[in-house]
């Protein structure tokens, strides 16, 4: 884990972002996710450069340089789910990792609905990461069912829907049907898999 | 509108109104579906109605949350310190929760009638309450799938389960209608097109959604509500039980964190 000193970025940011693992899912950061929607950064001036003091003669032999205010740090995240009860869990994880990253940061950790999270935010090493876990990434959308159109909103909610098979993570196999469109949490539906006859969980295309 | 800086003062007043709607009907339904996990018919039903309950309970939450940034309330303090009479939620989750059939009924036309109520709410001019309506529109995709299921499969099966639909439809008609009772403040709503539509309008394209359905399963279109300028008050006896359950350990305990 890194500890940054100075000034940080957004990127160094991302980058402990990547390492913070969804609560039930360890393989996968809440980054190959899609939860992390943006973040900023806003250096605060020093109460030295405030009062206009920064450049005085003793500021330097204070240990104070000019931009050494503190960092106010905001990260968005969007709810997988509404009533996701891991939100929380969450927010205090990435608040952690921040503080660790930036300890004397203001570090502020908010929930957006200010776009909706979709299974399309899922990356391609989220993908993998789920499946590896033993879940089926939800399937991708055929261009016909894209839920989102050219300039990225939602599409109408018609295309929402379960497919009746999905590839097993265990097995493979194509062999598969729905049992229940609910599973142990809100973004899972759950499979059997007639090949290796084993149920397994596959994340809903919301 | 950005955010609750914007509004006019009649607006905002109206708006908490609406929003106490919203939530209190999520909210109670959410605990009358969660009174089936562990005794639901079937393992794959316990499952769905656990869930389902937990979704409603989170749409609740999220409600109870924009009321909260207009009022400085907590959203715990609005769902658990009022009394049964504060509560705002409409008769067609005042039942309780009765048998299978009744579940999957009430399910079926609260869902139809709230995907019609959201998808008018999400052009709301509010932007928090649009944002919001945008993400719970997809989830409840999945519930009005689940409802719309049960209710073909109820309708299609000979004997006992229709006739307990049926019995369902009956006792429920009268009341399905006062999802859309209208408000006091309705003026000042749509004045300020934070709700894009009156109710009687939303009422409208809900029975228009609804006919053709019921139509083709041979089902009883449920009429107009009985007492639509109390839809959302006098809570009945069994709404009087369920708020004893929900709020007994936050009357225990106010401060306990769970």
């Amino acid at each position: 884990m890194t500890v940054v000193a100075g000034p940080i970025t957004p990127a160094e940011i991302w980058a402990a972002l990547a390492e913070v693992p969804d609560p039930e899912i360890p393989l996968v950061s809440i980054v190959d996710l899609g939860i992390v929607r943006a973040v900023t950064v806003t250096r605060l001036p020093s109460p030295e450069v405030a009062d206009g003091r920064a450049d005085a003669p003793g500021g330097i032999a204070r240990g104070i340089e000019a931009s050494d205010g503190p960092d106010r740090v905001r990260v968005e995240l969007l709810p997988t789910f509404v009533g996701c009860p891991a939100l929380e869990v969450m927010r205090e994880a990435v608040r952690e990792r921040l503080e660790l990253l930036a300890p004397g940061a203001e570090v502020a950790v908010e929930f957006t609905f200010a776009e909706p999270w979709s299974t399309e935010r899922i990356t391609p090493t989220g993908r993998d990461g789920l499946r590896r876990s033993g879940f089926a990434p939800p399937e991708t959308q055929g261009p016909g069912q894209d839920p989102r159109d050219a300039s990225g909103r939602p599409r109408d909610l018609a295309l929402l829907q379960l497919a009746p098979a999905m590839t097993c993570p265990h097995c493979g196999s194509r062999r598969t049907r729905l049992e229940n469109a609910f599973g142990p949490a809100l973004c899972r539906a759950i499979y059997h898999c007639a090949a290796c006859r084993q149920p397994f969980e596959a994340f809903k295309a919301v | 509108m950005s955010g609750p800086a914007a509004l006019s003062p009649r607006a905002q007043a109206a708006l908490e109104e609406l929003l106490l709607v919203l939530a209190d009907d999520e909210f109670v339904l959410g605990y009358w579906d969660s009174e089936w996990t562990g005794i639901a018919p079937l393992l794959e039903e316990d499952v769905a109605m656990s869930s389902l309950a937990q979704d409603e309970i989170g749409h609740a939450r999220a409600y109870y949350g924009l009321l909260g940034e207009l009022t400085g309330r907590d959203p715990d303090a609005i769902a658990y310190d009022r009394d049964p009479d504060a509560f705002r939620h409409c008769r067609l989750v005042d039942h309780a929760r009765g048998d299978w059939a009744f579940t999957m009924a009430r399910r079926y036309l609260y869902d139809t009638a709230d995907a019609t109520r959201l998808a008018a709410l999400a052009a709301s001019s509010y932007r928090p309450l649009a944002e919001l309506v945008a993400k719970v529109r997809r989830e409840e995709t999945y519930h009005l799938a689940h409802a719309d299921g049960w209710l073909r499969r109820l309708a299609a099966a000979e004997g006992e389960g229709r006739e307990r639909l049926l019995a369902a439809l009956a006792a429920l008609g009268p009341d399905a209608a006062t999802v859309f009772t209208p408000f006091g403040s309705e003026g000042d709503l749509l004045k300020a097109g934070i709700l894009p539509f009156p109710s009687v309008e939303l009422e409208r394209r809900w029975r228009d959604a609804i006919r053709p359905v019921f139509a083709q399963l041979g089902l009883p279109l449920p009429g107009a509500a009985a007492d639509p300028a109390r839809g959302r008050t006098d809570h009945s006896v069994a709404f009087r039980w369920l708020w004893g359950e929900f709020t007994a350990v936050r009357r225990l305990d106010p401060a306990a964190a769970w």
